[in-house]
This record gives C-alpha cells, structure tokens and sequence, in this order.
C-alpha cells in the first residue's frame, strides 16, 4: 500500500493575542489518500478553517503551528522554509475559499488573474495567446459556456455562482495535488450550491486530486466525502467513513448534527435540539469540551478525553460512546 | 381564512445602470425587481417565500415594511394600507450583529421600540423587556450585556425578541436561520414555531434553504426573477411541483437527482422580452404564446396556484 498523499501528525495551533495564548486547534492527527475526499464539520470557530489554513501556511504572524509532523508527498512539509512552502503553494496546494467575490481582484479582469497564475506557476511567462487558450479549456471543465465574454469580465459583471466556477477553474489550472475547499457553497443560493457540487464531484473523477471539503453541512458532507472528520471546540470529535458515520454517529455532537440533517429530510413538527452554543476560548482541561450541551453528561466525563477507537474503524472522543448504541 | 397582509398588483423597481453616465443621460432603464405580484397572507400561517438570489423574496419584504418604494400596487394590513400599520409588521434580518445596535445594551434595544410605539407605560417597561427575553428562551442576566458578548443563536434571540417587542401581527423572517450554525439552527426554527401560536403570530420566512422551508412553513411562494410562479399548500408544492422553474429547484432535494442545471439564460431584463414569462430561456416545454405574455395564474389544485400555461386546461393538446 502507497503512503497517504497528507498525513498529518499532532497538529496544534495557539494564537497569541496580546500576551495571551488561545489554543484553537488541538492534536489534530488524519491521513488523506490519493483521490479521496475529506469532509471537515464543525461549527463557527471549531477551528476546522485554522486546521486546514495551518497545513497550507496560511495562518497569521501570531498563529504557532505545532505539529509532530505534516507528510504531504512523503515530504514533512511543517518545517519548510517559506520560500519553498511558496514553490508549494499554488502548485501542489490549493484552496478554494468561501466568498469567491473576496477571491478576486475587483479592479481586474477575470483574464488578468489567469494571466497572473500563469506566469507565476510556470516560470516563464506563456505567450498571451496560448495563455487565453489554455484559461479557455479549463473554464470550459467547469460548464462556463461562454469563456471568452468571461475572461473579458471584471468580478463585479459576474454572479457568484460564475465567480465560485472561475476561481474553481483557477485552482484546477495549477493542476494541484491537494485542494481545500473551505465552505465553497455556503454564499450561494440552493441551485447554484447544487450545481457547484456537481461539478466538485465530477472533477474528483476526472482530475487527479484530493481533497478536503470544509462544511458545516452534513447532508453535503455526506454527498461529497469518503471520510468525515467532525471537529468541537478545536478537537477531532468523530472521525471515520461517511456511510458508516451518517448511518451509526457515535458522538452525541455528531449523532445531533446527523438528526437535524435526517428531521429537515423527512417529515417531523419539531426538531430535535442540541442544547446551548458552541463556546470559544477556554475550556477546563478536566472536563470533556462537549460536557456543558451534551444530554449524557456524566462524572465519567470529568476527564481530558481522548480519541477512542471504535469497533466499526472510526475514532470517537467520548467515553460513554460504548454505552449509547455503538455497535460491536 | 381571511388574509391579513394583502399584496396587490405590487410592482417594486430599480435602475438596471446605475452607471453615472446612464444618470446624466437620463435613461430610464428600470427593470421591475418585484413584478405584479399577488399574494395573500393568511392569519397565523407561515409562508415561506423561496427562490434563488435575485428573485425578488427579500424586497417583496421590503416593500410591506415600507423600506423601499412601490412602482405600482398596494399592500395592506386589515384591508388598511400597510404604511399606517405602524408596529404592525416587523423584520428579523438575516445577520443579527449587524442587525443590532453595538452600542446598546440588549435591554435597550428591546426597549426603544417599546418607548417609540408607546405601547406600555414607563413603569412596565422594565418588566415587558424582561418578559420578552424569557419568551425567546433569554435569561434576564442577557439584557445587560452588548451584542459583542451574545453568541450567533442569543443575537438572533434577542433581535427576534425586538421584532416582538411592539406586538407585531406579521413578522418578515429574512434568512433569519442561514447565518446560524447547524446545531442552534434548530433551536432557532423550534422558537419560531412556538412564538407563532403564543404571540398568535403570522411569519413570512424568506429563505433559499429548501428543507428549512419545508420544516418551518404551512405554504410556500416560489418566486423567479420578480415574478410569483408558484404558490400552494408546502405539501402540494414539494410533492407536486407544477411550475417547470419549481420542479427544477425542488429536483435538487432529490439525492440522486441528475438535474443539470443550466448556468446560463437566466432572465436578463436588459436584453428579454419584459412582457413575456421570465423562465422561457430555461423552460423545456417553452411554447409560442410563452415568449408573447407572462401567464397569469392557473388553478392547479385546491389552494395552489401555478403561473404556467401547461397548466392551463383550457389548452387542448398540452399536458404536464
């Protein structure tokens, strides 16, 4: 068996704001292989975004990055020089970001920032022509019916669904390894998320990539991933295969997200509710981080829980998960 | 059922260009946002207004809250017209941060409508403040604190909480869940559905989240590029789609739906036929008189309405 295309070990990210440090990732540990999807969920500040960003070098000045190791193409890229992260970046890393509007260079045509990605990734500056060509094929790949009009487009004469499509084709045209996703869909409206899936899933069989999809959408996360990783309050709660996860959860964060995506399927008067919100900041260290919202709370959960293995592959962080329906 | 908001013929436009040089030209290109639409709200029910961006859901909402102008029709409440209904009708925005005040405390946020409308005397107010709170599911302890120190569910509990504070008869709910994370999602939608029987309210709840929709309301409007296509009981409409432009967006419920979407010829005011139905450039049953005028609404069942002349029986030759 060929080694993960991303194999990331003990991941921890401390931001220092003014003297104080905030852990917001903590042991963050999972493998990707090649050409497989990676469903990350997690609520507003699970620290799913500062995960990825931290893999891909993108966090601010104040961020630590700690890591035992992070193996991207058999090569640990946590201690890389800056100048060679960069020759990374771009080029075997990618990311597709939530607001594609922000993505762009408002005073620019869509052209221009094609250009600009050419001649940076390559080297050599390819000829204006040949340049237009290739932008053309690849807006193409993600059903732009009419590239020529569009490269001559500024950002703003575009819709968002268009802009997601273009910065899509950006990325596909770097020809990366590895693409982050981080909530690509979230801004757009139900038939444009649909059809930006869509393409996401067809691209999967027909370019050779892998990917991590950042949502916190369950029911897309079903659709899109071979895996799922469900991060609370910094840490990994549940981590383990789609069909298995969505049809036997066994964190009760995870088993609540699941029953709230099946509920607005199907057909019931009242949800059912996770209690309370999600805290940021700090946490107990003696304390399971899920404790205060979840609904079987119990002594045995005054204890910095760890990952625990689950009979079916999947790493669960819950010590009553064995009591609460897991199968053997 | 007697309606209790009435829209009329409503027409709401802006200028396609807002360029300069098309202002000191004097053009008047103005495309109708909202075009001629009639829809009755019903005492105590939840309509859900659905449709993708640009449709028209949000300033349909506007427009009854008198946020933007009408270019035609009217819109009343109680058969008065809806700007003399003061306190009346009431809106929770989608953002709740920027929905409210940084400066103000949540006691006072919830306080100056109340002061405002003159509905409760001085004395009470403390007490109908505190009242609210409890109502959305708030401790008293919230009302001191800023809008900076709520979490994403309390905000939007407290700017649900200030809709009601003037005892509104129709609450406009824009997106009101889209910003919240899953898990207070619910929370916020189980809320809703309680204060609609204890504060005998009535709820339009605009969205583009189609399962929220379907949880939340009792009938739903389907809306394309200012036009009203749809409207029915949320059973009828999700089970029995009748309008081509629904079936294509309630399609994409389905998991294993090979719907492709087109991604271009949606509605472009500056270059289609204004008279003529507005989904004719992705419509595959598009037919001659499509392209003449936009049909006007069919009877597709009992309480369901359909703009669409495949529903038109009349029509001889034409199925669905």
């Amino acid at each position: 068996m060929t080694a993960p295309l991303l194999d990331v070990k003990n991941l921890n990210v401390t931001f220092v704001l003014g003297g104080q440090r905030l852990e917001i990732c903590q042991d963050i540990s999972f493998t990707l292989d090649r050409g497989q999807v990676l469903g990350v969920i997690g609520e507003s500040g699970s620290g799913k975004t500062v995960a990825t960003k931290a893999i891909l070098g993108l966090l601010p000045d104040n961020a630590v990055v700690e890591a035992d190791a992070i193996m991207f193409n058999g090569r640990d890229i946590s201690r890389l020089p800056p100048d060679e992260f960069d020759r990374l970046r771009g080029s075997e890393l990618a990311m597709i970001f939530q607001d594609p509007v922000g993505s762009f260079n408002p005073v620019k045509t869509i052209g221009w920032h094609f250009r600009n990605v050419v001649s940076r990734r390559r080297g050599d500056p390819l000829s204006a022509e040949q340049g237009h060509v290739e932008a053309m094929a690849t807006l193409h790949q993600v059903d732009i019916a009419d590239p020529d009009a569009v490269l001559r487009k500024f950002p703003h004469q575009l819709s968002g669904g268009m802009l997601q499509r273009c910065l899509i084709a950006l990325v596909l045209f770097c020809q990366p390894s590895l693409i982050v996703a981080d909530e690509p869909t979230t801004n757009l409206d139900n038939l444009v998320e649909r059809q930006t899936i869509k393409l996401l899933e067809r691209l999967r069989s027909e370019i050779d990539a892998s990917f991590i999809f950042i949502t916190h959408d369950m029911t897309i996360a079903e659709q899109v991933s071979d895996q799922v990783l469900v991060m609370y309050a910094g840490q990994i709660v549940e981590y383990g295969d789609t069909t298995g996860l969505m049809r036997n959860p066994h964190h009760p964060y995870t088993r609540g997200l699941v029953n709230t995506a099946r509920e607005l399927e199907g057909d019931v008067t009242v949800l059912t509710e996770i209690a309370g919100e999600g805290a940021t900041g700090f946490w107990p260290a003696d304390q399971c981080r899920f404790a205060p919202r979840c609904p079987l709370h119990g002594s045995e959960c005054d204890m910095a829980v760890p990952l625990l293995d689950a009979p079916d592959g999947s790493a669960v962080r819950c010590v009553k998960a064995g009591l609460t329906g897991a199968t053997t | 059922m007697t309606a209790i908001l009435q829209f009329s013929d409503v027409v709401v436009s802006f200028s396609a260009r807002s360029g300069l040089m098309a202002r000191l030209a004097g053009a008047s290109n103005m495309f109708n946002a909202v075009d001629h639409v009639d829809l009755d709200i019903r005492k105590g029910e939840i309509v859900g207004i659905v449709g993708e961006s640009g449709s028209g859901k949000t300033t349909i909402c506007k427009a009854a809250l008198g946020l933007v102008d009408l270019a035609g029709g009217t819109i009343s409440v109680d058969g008065k017209p809806a700007s003399l209904a003061k306190g009346e009708l009431q809106m929770v925005f989608q953002d709740p941060l920027s929905s409210l005040n940084p400066r103000q405390t949540v006691n006072q946020a919830l306080a100056t409508p109340l002061r405002l409308h003159g509905r409760t005397s001085s004395g009470d107010l403390a007490a109908t403040v505190e009242r609210l709170l409890r109502d959305v599911g708030l401790g008293p302890q919230f009302g001191n604190r800023y809008p900076h120190e709520l979490s994403g569910g309390q905000l939007q509990r407290a700017a649900i909480a200030r809709a009601l504070a003037t005892n509104p008869r129709v609450l406009f709910a824009d997106e009101a869940v889209s910003k919240l994370d899953v898990s207070v999602r619910a929370q916020i939608l189980n809320l809703l559905k309680r204060l609609r029987d204890t504060y005998d309210l009535t709820i339009v709840f605009v969205t583009h989240d189609l399962h929220v929709a379907r949880f939340l309301c009792d009938r739903i409007a389907i809306m394309y590029f200012g036009k009203l296509v749809e409207l029915g009981a949320t059973r009828d409409v999700y089970s029995n789609p009748r309008h081509p432009y629904s079936q294509e967006l309630l399609g994409t419920l389905k998991q294993d739906s090979e719907t492709v979407l087109s991604t271009r010829d949606t509605y472009d005011p500056a270059r289609d036929d204004r008279a003529a139905c507005r989904y004719l450039n992705r419509c595959p049953h598009v037919m001659d008189q499509c392209r003449q005028r936009h049909p006007g609404f069919f009877q597709t069942g009992p309480g369901h309405v359909t703009a669409c002349y495949l529903c038109d029986e009349q029509q001889p030759g034409q199925g669905t």
